[in-house]
């Protein structure tokens, strides 16, 4: 477990750094521009400190909210409020991690089932236990692991917030730390079942793992797939894809994808959350069945 | 007695290869039962379907007249001795224990742990990792795991397999401790040992069951017995006259005298008492008698 936390901490720590080095690049170099523009204008002597340094934060603000509002929170106007009140260096990292999360688990749990139908040690446990305990043990045990292992990294990040933001006060804090561990966790709660059910069909821990890497792809494509058809005419032609129809049903894969409903899972309004938290939970317990079937029908 | 164990057209396919192919066979309750053949007979196979491991692809398997494969079917009625079977390397041995024991709602698991360790002679494992362990005393931990609660049924797949002779010797000496408490099935390469504490045997060959007897009718026990013969001249003639003898013939140029006789109409004992006071008449020395054919040498006639 300490293996675990330390890989997804040195990943979180090192997307932190990329991102972090990136915003203050971004921030100079806007700052630099302001200035140049201020010194090229022909009433800089007229000009009112304040108000320019209010200008100033306004044009940061504004950017800043066009960022989120285009890349996370898809022009929802709640939602973009909602996200700026964290920095947005941890907004970005916290997000990047959690579209890593799933390679992760597969990481972490890959051999939970297939290593033990390779070495025969599940032999012990058939005897004495039902499969779908097996099976239910292993997941819920994978869970608490992920859960704790979340708690540290989002724990680790709010702090890396604080130390970024001096407004950030300890309720915002907690605030912020609930949100981001729950939706980690509700997002965890499909790929873990993902990941069971890729190990239960191999007797190979490594070929399992090369499978749930492949079945990643297969989610993450079909719901690009189906965010590529659901882009309306006039945009869709502006971006050269004049060719899809906003009416094709096509569109409607993406509903398929569990990776479609991650991106809500921190949004204000509880029906939009509660989607996207149902969702995950519902691809979960499909995965866990369909893990149940296969380890209940295979020799082992 | 009860069949503890009844199978009943059983066959198993991978691809299109037979693995079991249609045997029949049951173990009595109580019974110590052998499961014998060369490599490839179809032992491990049969045994992995008797714990639920393997599902069959026909015919039907009973143990303690429940479906193995049925969940939580084999819970606290049958420990398992699987060949092969890794144990999680990384466990303590006792706690290793202890959880099996609990996973099987055994009363007190650690004591029943601690107390299967001292049968198979190894408490001083108990904190020691399984994957730090030899071959030997893997097999012992394992032995030590399905002895647990001493379930009605224990299947044990090459107990002794690996080891070294005085260990063997007493995981032999446990088997046969364990006989009348539970119903035991053995699969074994090693006809001497299964000779030796077996009462009853299912030969297999090829995925097909050769046959299936009492120990004492496989090995001959009750309708032949052999002297071997030191010196001197054995009257046949006399031999085939004592009451009940069929046949009498000497084998291994002159040295061992067999007798084979008719169960039904006299007893073993008198029909030996008989033959060696015809002998001991004659003149002939005796070097010692022994009765039956020996298993190995049923199962190479047989293979």
């Amino acid at each position: 477990m300490v293996v675990l936390l330390v890989l997804f901490m040195l990943f979180t720590g090192l997307a932190l750094t990329i991102v972090g080095w990136a915003a203050s690049q971004i921030n100079k170099q806007g700052d630099q521009q302001f200035n140049a523009q201020i010194q090229d204008s022909p009433y800089k002597d007229d000009l009112d400190p304040a108000k320019v340094k209010e200008t100033k934060d306004r044009i940061a603000n504004e950017s800043k909210k066009k960022f989120v509002s285009t890349f996370f929170a898809d022009d929802d106007e709640s939602f973009t409020e909602a996200l700026l009140s964290v920095p947005i260096v941890v907004l970005i990292v916290f997000k990047i991690a959690l579209r890593f999360v799933p390679f992760f688990i597969a990481l972490m749990g890959f051999d939970q089932i297939a290593a033990e139908i390779g070495n025969r040690s599940i032999r012990y446990l058939v005897v004495r236990s039902r499969r779908s305990s097996i099976v239910l043990g292993k997941y819920l045990a994978q869970t608490t692991i992920l859960a704790l292992l979340m708690a540290v990294s989002v724990l680790a990040m709010v702090i890396v917030a604080r130390v970024v933001d001096a407004d950030l006060t300890v309720a915002k804090m907690a605030l912020t730390f609930g949100k981001f561990w729950v939706a980690a966790v509700v997002l965890s709660v499909a790929y873990l079942a993902l990941t069971s059910l890729c190990s239960s069909l191999f007797r190979q821990a490594p070929v399992s793992l090369v499978f749930n890497i492949i079945a990643l792809f297969v989610v993450w494509f079909i719901a690009l797939i189906g965010e590529a058809y659901r882009f309306p005419g006039q945009e869709a032609a502006a971006l050269s894809m004049s060719s899809l129809s906003p009416e094709s049903a096509m569109a409607y894969v993406r509903y398929a994808s569990v990776w479609h409903y991650a991106g809500e899972l921190l949004h204000p309004a509880f029906s939009k959350y509660g989607v996207a938290a149902l969702a995950h939970v519902g691809f979960g317990l499909v995965f866990i069945a369909l893990s149940y079937v296969v380890l209940r029908a295979r020799d082992v | 007695m009860s069949a503890a164990i009844e199978i009943v057209s059983l066959s198993k396919h991978f691809g299109h290869k037979r693995a079991v192919d249609d045997v029949t066979f049951s173990v009595e309750a109580g019974d110590c039962y052998g499961l014998i053949g060369p490599n490839g007979a179809g032992k491990t196979t049969t045994f992995s379907m008797m714990c639920g491991y393997l599902y069959p692809s026909g015919g039907s398997i009973k143990v303690l007249g429940v479906d193995p494969t049925v969940p939580g079917a084999l819970k606290r009625q049958v420990g398992v001795l699987p060949q092969d079977a890794v144990l999680p390397p990384t466990w303590p041995v006792g706690q290793l224990l202890t959880y099996y024991a609990r996973l099987s709602d055994l009363p007190r698991p650690e004591h029943e742990a601690k107390e299967a360790l001292e049968r198979v002679g190894l408490p001083e494992t108990w904190a020691v990792p399984a994957g730090a362990m030899s071959h030997g005393m893997a097999k012992r931990v394992a032995m030590a795991q399905a002895l647990m609660g001493t379930p009605p049924v224990i299947l044990l797949d090459e107990p002794t397999a690996g080891l070294d002779p005085k260990i063997a010797a007493s995981v032999r000496g446990l088997i046969r401790d364990l006989k009348g408490k539970s119903t035991l099935v053995v699969s074994s390469h090693n006809l001497q040992e299964l000779e030796e504490l077996c009462d009853a045997t299912a030969l297999l060959d090829k995925g097909k069951l050769v046959k299936a007897a009492t120990m004492a009718e496989m090995t001959g026990q009750a309708a032949e017995f052999r002297v071997q013969v030191a010196k001197g001249y054995v009257p046949l003639d006399d031999l085939r006259v004592i009451h009940g003898v069929t046949r009498a013939e000497l084998e291994a140029n002159g040295t061992v005298l067999v007798v084979n006789f008719e169960v039904a109409k006299t007893q073993p004992e008198q029909v030996i008492t008989a033959t060696l006071k015809v002998l001991v008449t004659r003149d002939v020395l005796v070097l010692g008698v022994s009765r039956g054919k020996r298993l190995e040498d049923k199962v190479l006639q047989l293979t």
